[in-house]
């Protein structure tokens, strides 16, 4: 199925779970948030919810950076 | 809230991280605006009923009063402090009682002054919350860093030699007083000999006010020692004012 | 100078007076050895979305959490909303609970948005944010952040990343009479003196990111601001002698050689 992340299009198995999800791109689920169709997923649901098709995810973390 | 109605928070993760915003109880009575700080010693007032030389005290224009009286049991110190309080409270100055928190706690009483033996001004912070006012009385810098977890203001002293404070230990100096300014941000106010002709060197020397004991108990004018007191502490600010710091 | 001469806000302590940031560096191994270099223990970074493309480094592999206080900022936000989103997603990713909230006002200069910057403060505060506002040097709008609830306060010295140091020092001055939260200048530091200066004022501390990471040998600029935040406090304490217009001879008259 497809979903939108952070902006882009991206082919996710169907009925992936956010861990599933994170896995797959290689991200570390300690060091982000995630941010799904505008509320935020507490971490210790990662594995029980489950993605859809057109579902909008925003992955954040902190990165080196200040006012820009 | 300010943002999108769609954007959930989950208010149970949050950990109560929250500073407590300090109001003071009488929000146009701050311990920076006092100026002086009169403690009460009804042993120094000749003869005179206590209410009547702090109402003296109060016409001449003083904010606060601090109700010490160590020797009183908390039964009569209570009755007293129901007496003091319609006194102080009609001409809005505020109410402070010495050390014991109960009382504060029994009664609409503005805050509690503590002593470097009283409990430590983070516990009385707990037990009061934070609306009251909490006053330490301060003789070095490290008690002075410690009290600002919890007080509103410090007392510091005692800065001259007074008989009232012999038992505290020699006067400290107004040099220890431009030290403490240095390391701390609460408002100070320097206690210990003050009288109407040296109050303005220590506003000078760097504290908001100063508070006295017998200069006003044992008066013959309480109000108008007040008025003297207060008279050399605004000439102390605007001499401070005047005073640009070297960068 | 009294062992307990520490930096304390929202009942944390720390020992060093300078805080440091993430952006700009060269690349990630030089950022690591300015931050050693710098001595500081807090660390501010950005809140933004991961990237995708894992050849990338992450900026996390830099930075030792068990070292450093994480402090998330807010940067790039222009309004309350935004900036509360920000702090909310930032506290999220759950390895940490401060925020260096900025609400920009105007692109070129980078100047905070103060009625944007009280209104977040207010939100967050109240949410349980260790909030560190942003602001400009006017004491006003200090004092409303600090009676909003904010841990500290931080006065820009000069626009981010202009390296004009304390343009205000008069300004910075007052806002040190009236607070009751730390001050921490933010902004517009360019090389050591600037952040003596800061220092010698009274702040409490002192934040900065391009005068380091911009300069051209930033570890051995960081290890400079280390040293100059650390003169600066030790000369504010020591109690400097008044300035005058005229000599004060510091040798005695008498038992001249005639």
């Amino acid at each position: 199925m497809e979903l939108i992340v952070n902006g882009k299009r991206r082919e996710v198995t169907d009925g992936a779970s956010l861990t599933v999800l994170l896995n797959e791109l290689n991200i570390n689920p300690l060091r982000v948030a995630v941010q799904l169709n505008l509320e935020i997923v507490k971490r210790e649901r990662y594995g029980k919810t489950v993605l859809k098709a057109g579902d909008r995810l925003e992955i954040i973390t902190f990165m080196a950076g200040g006012a820009e | 809230m300010v943002y999108g109605s769609r954007f959930t928070v989950d208010r149970k993760s949050h950990r109560a991280l929250a500073r407590p915003i300090r109001e003071l109880s009488t929000v146009n009575c701050p311990p920076a605006s006092w100026g002086f700080y009169v403690l009460t010693d009804r042993s120094l007032t000749k003869g005179r009923p206590l209410e009547v030389v702090v109402d003296a005290a109060l016409q001449g224009g003083v904010n606060a009063i601090q109700l010490r009286e160590k020797d009183l049991s908390a039964r009569a110190l209570y009755e007293l402090a129901q007496r003091l309080l319609p006194i102080v409270h009609s001409r809005r100055a505020v109410l402070l009682v010495n050390d014991r928190i109960d009382l504060a706690l029994t009664l609409p009483i503005d805050g509690v002054h503590l002593a470097q033996t009283s409990l430590p001004p983070v516990e009385a912070r707990r037990l009061l919350g934070p609306r009251r006012l909490i006053g330490v009385s301060c003789h070095t810098v490290q008690e002075a860093i410690e009290a600002q977890n919890g007080a509103d203001f410090i007392v510091l002293g005692p800065l001259f030699f007074t008989p009232s404070k012999a038992a505290y230990g020699s006067p400290i100096g107004l040099e220890r007083l431009r030290e403490v300014r240095r390391h701390v941000r609460l408002p100070i106010l320097g206690i210990g000999g003050i009288t109407a002709s040296n109050a303005a060197q220590v506003i000078e020397a760097g504290a908001e006010g100063v508070a006295a004991i017998s200069a006003v108990m044992a008066a013959d004018d309480p109000a108008g020692a007040v008025r003297d007191v207060l008279h050399a502490v605004k000439s102390g600010l605007a001499v401070r004012a005047r005073r640009v710091e070297p960068l | 100078m009294e062992k307990s001469d520490v930096l304390t806000f929202a009942g944390r302590r720390f020992r060093s007076r300078l805080i440091v940031g993430t952006g700009k560096y060269p690349d990630y191994l030089s950022m690591q050895r300015a931050h050693d270099a710098s001595g500081a223990e807090i660390v501010t970074v950005a809140v933004r979305r991961v990237n995708l493309d894992r050849t990338q480094e992450s900026l996390l592999d830099y930075i030792d959490t068990k070292r450093y206080t994480l402090l998330p900022n807010t940067a790039g936000c222009y309004t309350a909303e935004e900036a509360i989103k920000t702090a909310i997603l930032a506290r999220e990713v759950g390895l940490s609970d401060l925020v260096k909230l900025e609400v920009i006002g105007d692109q070129r200069t980078l100047f905070p948005d103060n009625e944007e910057l009280l209104n977040a403060t207010r939100v967050l505060v109240k949410e349980g944010f260790v909030v560190l506002p942003y602001t400009n040097d006017d004491p006003v709008m200090a004092k409303k952040l600090e009676d909003a609830g904010a841990a500290a306060v931080m006065p820009l010295g000069a626009p981010i990343g202009s390296g004009l140091g304390i343009r205000n020092p008069y300004n910075i001055k007052i806002i040190l009479e009236t607070a009751r939260v730390p001050v921490i200048v933010d902004a517009g530091v360019g090389t050591a003196s600037d952040a003596a200066i800061a220092m010698e004022l009274g702040c409490d501390g002192v934040l900065m990111n391009t005068g380091i990471a911009g300069a051209k040998d930033p570890v051995a600029m960081a290890e400079a601001m280390r040293h100059a935040v650390l003169a600066g406090r030790l000369a504010y304490l020591a109690g400097r002698i008044p300035k005058k217009l005229y000599a004060t001879a510091s040798s005695p008259l008498e038992g001249m050689i005639e």
